[in-house]
C-alpha cells in the first residue's frame, strides 16, 4: 500500500462520515413523519405530494400491517417489471429515439426489467448500442429512482419494528415510498447531476455525433438481422464482420441525470456499455471520488437514522462500526494486490514497482485516468453497496483482488450495503448475532429491547439462507448444462469464477460482472432473471415480517443479564457473524475459482 | 415469446405472495 493509497481510503471515510450525519438527521424526520400520517415538509413540495395521494387515493393514515405492506412492495415492484417489459418491446415506435434503436428481443427485455426494478442493473446489454433515449429515462431510470425508494421503505419499516412498541403495523408503504422519492432521492440527484454536468457529464438529447479519427481502424462488427436484432452462433456468441474505418461513433445522450440516482441508488446501471469507465459518465478523478461517496452515502445515513429513529444513536454507530471494520479491511486487501502486481512478470524480470515514472502493479483493466488506487477502492465500494457500477474490469484483477469484490456480493451487501438493503440486511446479522450470544449465556436474546423469538429466528434463517441457495444452486444449473457452459469465455478456474460471480451478483442484487461470459443468452436471461426476483423479494418478505412481529412487542429495559449491542464487543460480534457465515457458505465455491487462481499463479512463478 | 415472459413476471409475483401467506402462517401458528 501506498502513502496515496492510505491517504485516499482515510479521505474517503472522513468525508463520508461527514456527509452522511447530516444527511442522517433529515432523513429520520422523513422517516419518523411517515409513521405519524402527517405532511413533513411545508410549501410547495408538501402540496405536491398531498396532490400525488389525493390522485392515487392513498390514505396516509393508514398502518400497513406488515403482510399488507409486503403486497404493496410486491405489487408495485411487479407492475413496474411489466411497464419496464413492455417499453423495451415498443421502443422502435416510440418517442426520443433519434438512433433508431430497435425493440429489445423478449428474453434481454425480461432480464433487464427484473434487473432495474430489483436494483440490480445487471446489464447483459450496451446501453448506446440497445436502449433509447426515452427507454433510459422513462423505464431504466425511473426503476432506479423506484427500486432505492423500495428498499429506504423496508428499512423505515425494519427500524420502525424495533422502535414500535405494542403496535399492530409498520408505517404505510406507499407513504414511505413516495417520501423516499420526493425528499432523498431527487434532491441529492438533481444536486449530483449539476455536480456531473460541472466537470463534463453530457446531458442532450442530440443524435450521436461522428468524429474523423486521424489513423484508419480495423474492427469487428455485430452483425444485425433485418429487425436490428444481433446475430449469434450456436454457442450464443455474436456474429461479427470485419470493417474499417477512420470515424469514430460519439454516442449521446441524457446520461449526466442517469448517473446521478445511478450511484445514489445503489443501482448501477450505466447509461454506456464502459459504464463510469466511460468520460461521459465519468469525466475527471473529482467525479471519481464523487461517485464513489454518493454510492455509500445513503446507506451510511441510514445506520445514524436507524440510531436515532430507535432513540439509541449508539446503536448506529456500532451498525456503521462493523461495516466499516469490514470496509477499510477489503480494500486495503484489494488495493494491496493490485498494487503488487502479477508475480509470473516480477519473475520474468518486468519491473512492476511504483515509482514517479509509472503507476506500477497490475495496470491491466484499470481506466488509465484513475490508476490503481481509485480503482481497487471504487470496486471494493461498488461491491460491498449493492451497486454494481464499475470504473475497471473487474475480471481482470489479480486472482485476490478479484475474491475481493465477489466476496463482498457474497457477503450478502450488508458492508454499506445497497440503499435500505444494506441496513436491514445488516440488522438481520445482528439478529443472528444476538442469537448466538443468547445461545452461549443461556438467556433469551434480545436486541434493541426486543426479545428474539422462534418466529424472528425461522425468518432471519430465510434471509440468510434464501441469497446463498441461489447464487450456489445458480452457479450449479449453469456449471452443469451445456447452455451455461457456451457463455464462458475464458476455460478452467477463471471460467468457473465468471459463472460464480455472474450468478453471486444476480442473487444479492449487485450487478457488476467479470467479463468474459456472454450472458446476453435466453438461458443466462432467464436464468439471472429468477435469481434476482427472488434474491430481492424473497428477503424482502421476511424482513417485513420480523418487522411486524417486533413491532407488536413490548420494549423491554436493559437488565444486568442484558448483551449490550453498542460495545466493541458487539461490533466484534456482529463482524465475526458477517465473515463466518459468508465464509462457510461460499469458501467451498470460491476454492474452485479465485482460490484456485491464485495458486495456480504462485506455481506458474 | 412476450406471452411467456409476461407469464413468468406474474408467475414471479403469484410465488412471492405464497411466500408471504407461508410465513403469516408461520406467525399465526407461534
Amino acid at each position: 500500500m501506498t502513502g496515496q493509497a492510505w491517504f485516499t481510503l482515510a479521505l474517503f471515510v472522513a468525508v463520508l462520515l461527514a456527509l452522511s450525519f447530516p444527511l442522517a438527521i433529515y432523513m429520520a424526520r422523513i422517516g419518523d413523519a411517515a409513521a405519524t400520517g402527517y405532511i413533513p415538509i411545508k410549501g410547495f413540495a408538501g402540496k405536491f405530494e398531498r396532490l400525488i395521494y389525493r390522485v392515487s387515493g392513498i390514505n396516509i393514515a393508514e398502518d400497513m400491517a406488515w403482510t399488507r405492506y409486503a403486497l404493496a412492495v410486491l405489487l408495485f415492484n411487479a407492475l413496474g417489471v411489466l411497464v419496464v417489459y413492455l417499453l423495451q418491446r415498443v421502443q422502435l415506435w416510440l418517442p426520443l429515439n433519434p438512433q433508431g434503436m430497435a425493440n429489445v428481443s423478449p428474453d434481454s427485455a425480461f432480464n433487464t426489467a427484473v434487473s432495474f426494478a430489483t436494483n440490480t442493473n445487471w446489464q447483459a446489454y450496451s446501453g448506446e448500442s440497445t436502449m433509447s433515449y426515452f427507454t433510459q429515462m422513462a423505464a431504466l431510470a425511473v426503476q432506479n429512482f423506484f427500486s432505492a425508494a423500495t428498499g429506504i421503505a423496508v428499512a423505515f419499516a425494519l427500524i420502525r419494528g424495533f422502535a414500535r412498541r405494542s403496535a399492530q403495523g409498520i408505517g404505510n408503504f406507499w407513504v414511505d415510498l413516495t417520501r423516499s422519492t420526493l425528499y432523498i432521492l431527487l434532491p441529492l440527484s438533481l444536486l449530483l447531476s449539476v455536480i456531473f454536468m460541472s466537470q463534463g457529464a453530457i446531458q442532450n438529447f442530440d443524435a450521436y455525433k461522428t468524429a474523423t479519427t486521424l489513423e484508419s481502424l480495423t474492427y469487428e462488427n455485430p452483425k444485425v438481422d433485418a429487425a436490428g436484432q444481433p446475430l449469434k452462433d450456436a454457442k450464443g456468441n455474436p456474429i461479427t464482420e470485419t470493417l474499417t474505418t477512420h470515424t469514430q461513433t460519439l454516442a449521446m445522450g441524457p446520461v449526466a441525470s442517469q448517473e446521478a440516482i445511478k450511484m445514489l441508488g445503489t443501482n448501477g446501471g450505466g447509461f454506456f456499455n464502459a459504464n463510469s469507465a466511460h468520460p461521459y459518465e465519468n469525466p475527471t478523478p473529482l467525479t471519481n471520488f464523487v461517485q464513489m461517496l454518493s454510492i455509500f452515502l445513503i446507506p451510511a445515513a441510514l445506520c445514524f437514522v436507524f440510531g436515532r429513529m430507535v432513540s439509541d444513536t449508539r446503536q448506529g454507530w456500532a451498525v456503521l462500526s462493523a461495516m466499516t471494520v469490514i470496509f477499510v479491511f477489503m480494500a486495503v486487501v484489494a488495493i494491496a494486490a493490485e498494487q503488487q502486481g502479477n508475480p509470473i512478470l516480477t519473475h520474468l524480470g518486468v519491473d512492476q514497482s511504483h515509482t514517479a515514472m509509472q503507476a506500477g502493479g497490475n495496470m491491466e483493466g484499470k481506466e488509465s485516468r484513475f490508476g490503481i488506487v481509485a480503482s481497487a477502492l471504487f470496486a471494493t465500494i461498488t461491491t460491498g453497496a449493492s451497486c454494481g457500477a464499475v470504473n475497471a474490469a473487474h475480471d481482470s484483477f489479480t486472482p485476490l483482488g478479484g475474491l475481493v469484490p465477489m466476496w463482498l456480493i457474497q457477503l450478502g451487501e450488508v458492508v454499506f450495503g445497497g440503499v435500505g438493503s444494506g441496513l436491514y440486511g445488516m440488522l438481520i446479522f445482528a439478529i443472528m448475532a444476538v442469537f448466538i450470544a443468547g445461545l452461549m449465556i443461556g438467556r433469551t436474546p434480545e436486541y434493541i429491547g426486543k426479545k428474539i423469538e422462534s418466529f424472528e429466528m425461522k425468518m432471519t434463517s430465510i434471509v440468510i439462507l434464501v441469497t446463498p441457495f441461489l447464487a450456489l444452486v445458480g452457479t450449479a444449473v449453469a456449471a452443469m448444462t451445456e447452455q451455461g457452459r457456451l457463455g464462458i469465455a475464458n476455460p478452467g478456474a477463471h471460467g468457473f469464477s465468471e459463472i460464480l460471480y455472474a450468478v453471486s451478483s444476480a442473487a444479492n442484487n449487485n450487478g457488476s460482472a467479470f467479463a468474459g461470459l456472454s450472458a446476453n443468452t435466453p438461458f443466462y436471461n432467464s436464468l439471472l432473471a429468477v435469481v434476482m426476483w427472488f434474491g430481492r423479494y424473497a428477503f424482502i418478505v421476511p424482513v417485513l415480517a420480523i418487522a411486524g412481529s417486533l413491532a407488536k412487542k413490548k420494549r423491554i429495559e436493559a437488565t444486568a443479564g442484558t448483551l449490550p449491542t453498542h460495545g466493541p464487543l458487539f461490533v466484534a460480534m456482529l463482524v465475526g457473524t458477517v465473515v463466518l457465515v459468508g465464509a462457510l457458505t461460499y469458501v467451498p465455491a470460491l476454492a474452485l475459482g479465485p482460490v484456485i487462481e491464485q495458486l495456480q499463479m504462485l506455481a506458474a512463478q | 415469446m412476450d406471452f411467456v415472459y409476461t407469464a413468468a413476471i406474474i408467475a414471479f409475483f403469484v410465488l412471492t405472495l405464497g411466500l408471504v401467506a407461508g410465513c403469516a402462517k408461520l406467525e399465526r401458528k407461534r
